[in-house]
């Protein structure tokens, strides 16, 4: 029997348990027919605010760890830009691509439904600076800048360790956006102890959202966001409620395929001259990795 | 017949009264008219120096009445630099008696300013009567209207539920639109939010029949809200930071105070229901000047406000009352003693105003 033996391409997504809908997800993408496989890391309790410590530049001891079970780093440095023999040997055997990683990382819903969250429970609403269709209910107000201030604290050491991501090569790192929240309010209730009405839950994500896609494109990289396709009226379509927390493997392939076409759309991140060059010398019948003397011919 | 005033009591005699006793021991009151026990409901409002009359309330286990409260896990500098927990609602300062009645129209809806708020060149929404709440200012429009809303339904069921109600008067030079009379704590574009329009904003000094007539209307008001409300007054001791008037500051702060004395002292005589403490006398009477204000002549010395707290709930515990362990507790303790350096930063408008306006003018 004939069979065919065909590559995949890997998107590494990794983040707290908002990467678990991708697990083992396996689809053709819709433009070139190729597969793309969901190779995933579930890190319990991951948030942006623990993701990487700004103070000793270092990250999430697990987000290393997946990196470097995955290839994608060795030594500190990332793989695909190294011009190191036994990287290269192992690129080449693991059929690696050449281009930088697709990375997709999920974390932030801890740090809304849990920091951020408990300054408004069931006593409080906000205004946020972008029109929203969700009401404003007749509670007391927390100020804009406020909520701000909590998203930025909980945001920033996570910037910074996407901005440290790009410094070391992976310039094909996605963000994924907070899921819009659940409508079943016992569920929030089970989870934080307290009431938050749905309305000003979901105001919340978006606010933290709209900080969060703000960020990212200022340091060039995109946050994936599908708010449109998982809601109906402003609030999460039920058929996306998988458990009051996560959106089911269907969801999750929104997702994914929105990776894919941008990343189809973003050539421009792709270049990765120092493999080039290794490719470039062993196609002209040279040792890759023999240094040449300066001013030799 | 004997002369009348043989019936006095001491406190009626300069000698017995004030000179023969030291400055601890003044306490120029009669027999308390009005007594709270810690489960009474105390709010507050005025200048500056009411500040000193919340803090002390909350930190003796009062029931200091807030109805504008912060929301959970804020910071205590988070709470300060939104000016929650400065005063019962978030009004920010009132210094004189027209914002107050104005204040308390506007939460029975009988009362909408013309010119409230300022947009600046980056798009914040400043309220032009409480300037400092949003420091950065409200980030649209939307949110500054909608936290008026909230707020003026916070201070109407202040009025409307509190047992009682301490206002320090300030000030009675204040700016007013043209339009309409809306008084402000400040003089927008003076060193703050909004843009000084000598077309629009106009001075006024209030005279006594103004500031007792505005005063009478807030009473008048607040009391039929609520018919079992009490009310304390009291003259704040703190001389004006500045004047408008083309005199100096100092006749200018005398003018002030004296009216807001005599306001004071006529609301007592025509309402059962409102009483004064006379915090301003505790200060700036001769014999302790000296001791409790400081040596620019204007700020009052943790010695004076310590010394004011302690005539304060001397004067007006229900030390009788049957909620007792606290009450004894906190009668047996020691005196109010004056805060060290980490005394809580009193919140002042004023101050703040000119302090920038200092700061901005041109050399």
């Amino acid at each position: 029997m004939d069979t065919q033996v065909e590559t995949v391409l890997p998107v590494y997504i990794v983040g707290d348990s908002h990467s678990l809908p991708y697990h083992n997800l396996v689809f053709r993408e819709r433009w070139t027919g190729a597969w793309v496989m969901a190779r995933t890391k579930y890190i319990p309790g991951l948030t942006a605010h623990d993701f990487f410590n700004p103070a000793t530049g270092e990250f999430h001891p697990e987000f290393i760890g997946f990196l470097e079970y995955e290839g994608l780093v060795r030594a500190g440095r990332a793989t695909h830009l190294s011009m190191d023999e036994v990287d290269f040997a192992i690129a080449k055997a693991a059929a690696q691509s050449v281009l930088p990683p697709l990375i997709l990382i999920a974390v932030g819903e801890i740090d809304v439904r849990g920091p951020i969250m408990r300054i408004l429970k069931d006593t409080h609403d906000f205004v946020p600076p972008f029109p929203t269709t969700l009401p404003l209910l007749d509670k007391s107000l927390v100020p804009w800048d406020v909520i701000e201030e909590a998203i930025e604290e909980r945001l920033g050491p996570f910037i910074a360790g996407l901005q440290q991501l790009i410094a070391a090569g992976f310039k094909r790192v996605y963000v994924q956006s907070v899921v819009p929240p659940t409508r079943k309010e016992e569920r929030i209730r089970e989870l934080q102890a307290y009431d938050c009405p749905v309305t000003v839950r979901t105001k919340l994500v978006q606010a933290f959202n709209w900080k969060m896609a703000a960020k990212c494109r200022s340091i060039n990289l995109t946050m994936l966001d599908n708010w449109s396709d998982l809601t109906d009226g402003g609030l999460l379509r039920p058929e996306f409620d998988f458990d009051g927390v996560h959106l089911p493997p269907r969801g999750a392939r929104v997702y994914l395929e929105a990776l894919i076409d941008d990343a189809i759309d973003s050539r421009g991140l792709v270049a990765n001259h120092p493999r080039y060059e290794l490719y470039y010398r062993a196609a002209c019948g040279l040792d890759p990795f023999q240094v040449t003397a300066p001013g030799a011919v | 017949m004997s002369c009348p005033y043989y019936t006095l009591p001491a406190s009626s005699f300069w000698r017995q009264a004030v000179a023969e006793r030291g400055v601890q021991d003044l306490d120029p009151h009669l027999a308390p008219t009005l007594r709270f026990t810690p489960a009474t409901r105390i709010g507050s409002a005025g200048s500056c120096f009411a500040q000193h009359i919340s803090r002390a309330l909350q930190s003796r286990g009062y029931n200091y009445f807030v109805t504008e409260r912060a929301p959970g896990f804020l910071t205590p500098e988070q709470e300060e630099r939104y000016s929650f927990g400065v005063f019962s609602a978030r009004y920010g300062n009132i210094y004189t008696t027209l914002q107050l009645l104005q204040l308390i129209r506007r939460a029975f809806g009988d009362f909408v300013p013309a010119d409230q708020f300022w947009t600046d060149n980056n798009g914040r929404v400043f309220d032009l009567l409480r300037p400092r709440i949003a420091p950065r200012g409200f980030v649209s429009m939307t949110e500054a209207v909608a936290d008026t809303s909230q707020h003026l339904k916070a201070v109407r069921k202040l009025i409307e539920t509190t047992d009682v109600f301490i206002f320090t008067l300030g000030l009675t030079e204040c700016w007013v639109s043209q339009a309409d009379n809306t008084a402000y704590p400040t003089c927008p574009g003076c060193g703050s939010a909004g843009e000084y329009d000598p077309s629009r904003y106009e001075f006024r000094n209030l005279s006594v029949a103004e500031t007792a007539g505005y005063l009478s209307e807030a009473i008048d008001l607040m009391s039929t809200a609520n018919p079992k409300i009490q009310i304390i007054l009291t003259v704040s001791p703190v001389p004006l930071a500045a004047t408008m008037e083309p005199r100096h500051v100092l006749q200018a702060t005398t003018y002030s105070k004296s009216v807001l004395r005599v306001a004071a002292e006529e609301m007592v005589r025509r309402y059962a229901n409102v009483h004064y403490f006379a915090s301003y006398e505790i200060i700036t009477g001769a014999k302790g000047a000296g001791l409790y204000i400081g040596e620019d002549g204007r700020t009052i010395t943790p010695h004076g406000v310590a010394r004011a707290m302690d005539v304060f709930f001397a004067h007006f515990i229900d030390e009788s009352s049957d909620q007792t362990a606290e009450v004894t507790n906190l009668a047996a303790a020691p005196k109010v003693a004056p805060p060290a350096s980490a005394e809580p930063r009193i919140v002042c408008d004023e101050d703040d105003f000119y302090r920038a306006l200092a700061a901005s003018q041109p050399q």
